[in-house]
């Protein structure tokens, strides 16, 4: 439904990025030429296995304008070649907080109803003959959520793990939440199954709380806190009464109440059920645990936000809103037809509500719509 | 320290670099244990290998100095038996015997031993140990996986805290591996020691023939269940969680140890040894956390999607029924 102008204004827009910020994406990679690249062009096709040299690297992406632009978390001998020739060296390791991937968080959405060219939004109950479809919206709230996911990983990686401040490199996704990336020498030979010790010591996955060997590992201990201050989330999988008793003997001390768990089948089961649910960090763990995983090139354009995939520093993250902060320096604007658009704070001030009408909005903000199907018609301002 | 002290460190922990310098000085050339007054060695030593593959192994003993050269001399006998599996099993009886030694050391001696192991541990003053957490990760993925995963433990500024039996317990699973390794490299065995190695042989015939009977060569794949068979075809191209879970135990229930298991999943191309060993060890080791899985059912199999039966197939609520029932009518043939 994209229509094809829109689609060749876009990648003129993102061309002429790329042709901008060619150096800062080499920066940001380290030993770029032993990278896998990989990037979705402009007709939706996904092409892997490329290996790019740094100083042909400018003319390569002028010729080639990714859509949307990765790279491997692995250092290869040979890049190119095909996954089983690829020689692994190592790989960064890295983290992927995404909102599709938190389970306290409900997508906003709107639903439209496109009946041959024709669009309408759906208002609760309206009828539709045509095609009915769910669109994503990027909400200021949801990158709330997924920062406090992000606030606990990274303490985690530096109190747990040793691992310095300088080594966490933080950056906005582009599209629905935060990457991380340690690139430190120690972390990288690690092979999967060291890496999902280090994924299941985050999430907490298959957690048995009566194999837990010390009153202070991480998930206990939190469990303690949250029975401590009372957690409100207590209460979505235990009674009152089972809360009560638990707290009785964490009174005691918290040697009591793991020998109270150990005994008790029921409790030490819901326990580990709220330890997962509850006290867990939400990451992507597939993208942790795969050591040949693509990952989105740092300093690229999201296809699907127009946002840039931007590095954040520590002291900055409280203050950090993706859809102000992650627009790009020389954002222009431009004027678009708008189907549905709801109030939203993007790069310098408020825009919207728009509903079947004509504005004037951040470029970035008008790729957003366009991809999405809620807007088309691009003119310059 | 005094050469009696240093036998006596020798008699408990042999394979330490320590021990290795000492019996340089100490032991006679192998040939001379032919002789006379010090063949019942031999003897002993064939006893210590006989009974570690049974499993079974002391932790008292009179005599430091036979107790240092048994345990020199079952590696050649062991060696000469050209077993893979039973060079295996003699490791880890070996390796046990360690951890009951280790459990009841004075700190310094374990700490001692850790290092020289290649770990690089610490003591905290209230008497527990530090180990860096990737050293732990590397170590423990051998071990039984829902007991050492690193969020039962604690971990602050990198090191994972663990206590004496704990530490004991990773080093046991290290000693393995040297003792294996000791054996491995021996080039070669002196021809009178091939004797008592062929008797060993003779005397464990039982247990040889039992490892032969889960050996894929003749463990009748073609006689499976359709689903599993199914299943085996499709191991290349990644398995579901519900078929990984349905071939893992199904496999186990008919025999197939946890080596074998993997030795099953290695016919993939892109086959991840340790991945496979996690997530094979994570359905069985639920066994320890008596959660005890079972071989799922047809029905269950059925909404699974891979059930595809044949007419072997009729009357039966349990893929293990499938076995029973072809071999039933294998003795009425
Ligand atoms: S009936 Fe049972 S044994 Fe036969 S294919 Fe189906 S699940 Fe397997």
């Amino acid at each position: 439904m994209i229509r094809k102008r829109d689609l060749v204004l876009i990648e003129n827009y993102f061309r002429e990025y790329y042709f901008k910020n060619t150096d800062r994406i080499i920066s940001s990679i380290k030993d770029f030429e032993s990278r896998e690249f990989a990037y979705i062009d402009f007709d939706g096709v996904m092409r892997r296995h490329i290996s790019l040299k740094e100083d042909e690297f400018k003319s390569w992406l002028m010729e080639n304008v990714p859509r949307d632009f990765y790279h491997s978390a692995a250092y290869y001998l040979f890049p190119s070649k095909n996954m089983e020739a690829k020689s692994w060296e190592g790989a960064d390791l890295v983290f992927d907080i995404d909102l599709d991937h938190i389970r306290n968080y409900q997508t906003k959405t709107v639903v439209v109803c496109i009946d041959r060219d024709k669009i309408k939004i759906l208002e609760e109950e309206g009828e539709c003959n045509g095609d009915k479809r769910e669109i994503m919206l990027l909400e200021e709230k949801g990158f709330e959520i997924a920062k406090r996911e992000l606030l606990m990983l990274i303490e985690i990686l530096v109190r747990d793990f040793d691992i310095k401040e300088e080594d966490i490199n933080i950056y906005f996704s582009g599209g629905r939440g935060y990457h991380v990336h340690v690139l430190k020498e120690e972390y990288q030979k690690l092979d999967s199954y060291a890496r999902m010790e280090i994924k299941d010591y985050l999430t907490y996955d298959g957690i048995d709380i009566r194999n837990i060997k010390d009153v202070d590992a991480r998930p206990f201990s939190s469990f303690a806190n949250a029975l401590l201050k009372l957690d409100d989330d207590l209460r979505e999988v235990f009674t009152e009464k089972e809360i009560e008793i638990m707290r009785k003997k964490l009174e005691e001390n918290k040697e009591k109440l793991l020998m109270f768990l150990r005994k008790n089948k029921v409790l030490a089961s819901k326990s580990n059920l709220f330890i997962t649910k509850y006290l867990g960090v939400q990451i992507d763990g597939v993208v942790t645990v795969d050591v040949s995983r693509l990952i989105r090139v740092p300093y690229s354009l999201h296809g699907k936000t127009g946002l840039v995939k931007k590095k954040i520093n520590y002291e900055e993250l409280d203050q950090f809103n993706p859809l102000s902060d992650a627009v790009r320096e020389d954002e222009k604007k431009v004027r678009l037809k708008i189907l549905y658009c709801p109030e939203i704070y993007w790069y310098d001030g408020e825009y919207g509500p728009y509903r079947k009408e004509e504005a004037v909005v951040p470029f970035s903000l008008a790729v957003y719509l366009v991809m999405r199907g809620l807007g088309h018609g691009i003119r310059e301002h | 320290m005094y050469i009696s002290e240093e036998i006596r460190w020798a008699a408990k922990y042999p394979f330490d670099s320590r021990s290795k310098e000492l019996l340089e000085l100490i032991a006679y050339d192998v040939s001379e244990y032919t002789e006379d007054d010090l063949r019942f060695l031999l003897d002993k030593a064939y006893e210590r290998a006989s009974k570690a593959l049974d499993h079974k192994y002391r932790i008292i003993w009179d005599n430091d100095y036979q107790e240092v050269v048994t345990f020199y001399l079952a590696l050649l006998i062991i060696r000469g038996v050209e077993e893979d599996y039973i060079y295996r099993v003699f490791s880890d009886t070996e390796a046990r015997r360690a951890y009951d030694l280790l459990r009841e050391e004075e700190d310094k001696n374990i700490l001692s031993i850790a290092n020289n192991l290649g770990f690089k541990v610490e003591v905290e003053k209230d008497g527990r140990f530090r180990l860096s957490y990737i050293e732990f990760i590397k170590v423990s993925r051998e071990l039984s996986a829902i007991h050492w995963k690193l969020y039962n433990f604690k971990v602050e500024a990198g090191r994972v805290y663990l206590n004496k039996r704990n530490l004991a317990r990773l080093c046991s699973q290290r000693i393995k591996e040297v003792i294996y390794e000791m054996i491995k490299n021996i080039p070669s065995v002196p021809e009178f020691i091939l004797s008592y190695s062929n008797r060993l042989r003779k005397d464990k015939e039982k247990m040889l023939r039992k490892i032969e009977r889960y050996d894929f060569s003749d463990m009748g794949e073609e006689l499976f269940p359709p689903c599993i068979k199914w299943l085996m075809d499709r191991i290349g191209g990644g398995l579901s969680h519900p078929g990984r879970f349905t071939l893992v135990t199904f496999l186990h229930r008919i025999g197939y140890n946890t080596e074998d298991i993997i030795n099953v999943f290695r016919r993939v191309p892109d086959f991840n040894e340790r991945l496979t060993r996690y997530q094979v060890e994570h359905i069985l080791g639920m066994k320890g956390s008596r959660i005890e899985y079972s071989v799922p059912s047809c029905k269950k199999i059925k909404s699974y999607g891979f059930c595809f039966p044949d007419e072997n197939c009729r009357y039966i609520r349990h893929p293990l029924q499938y076995l029973i029932k072809l071999k039933k009518r294998e003795r009425h043939d």
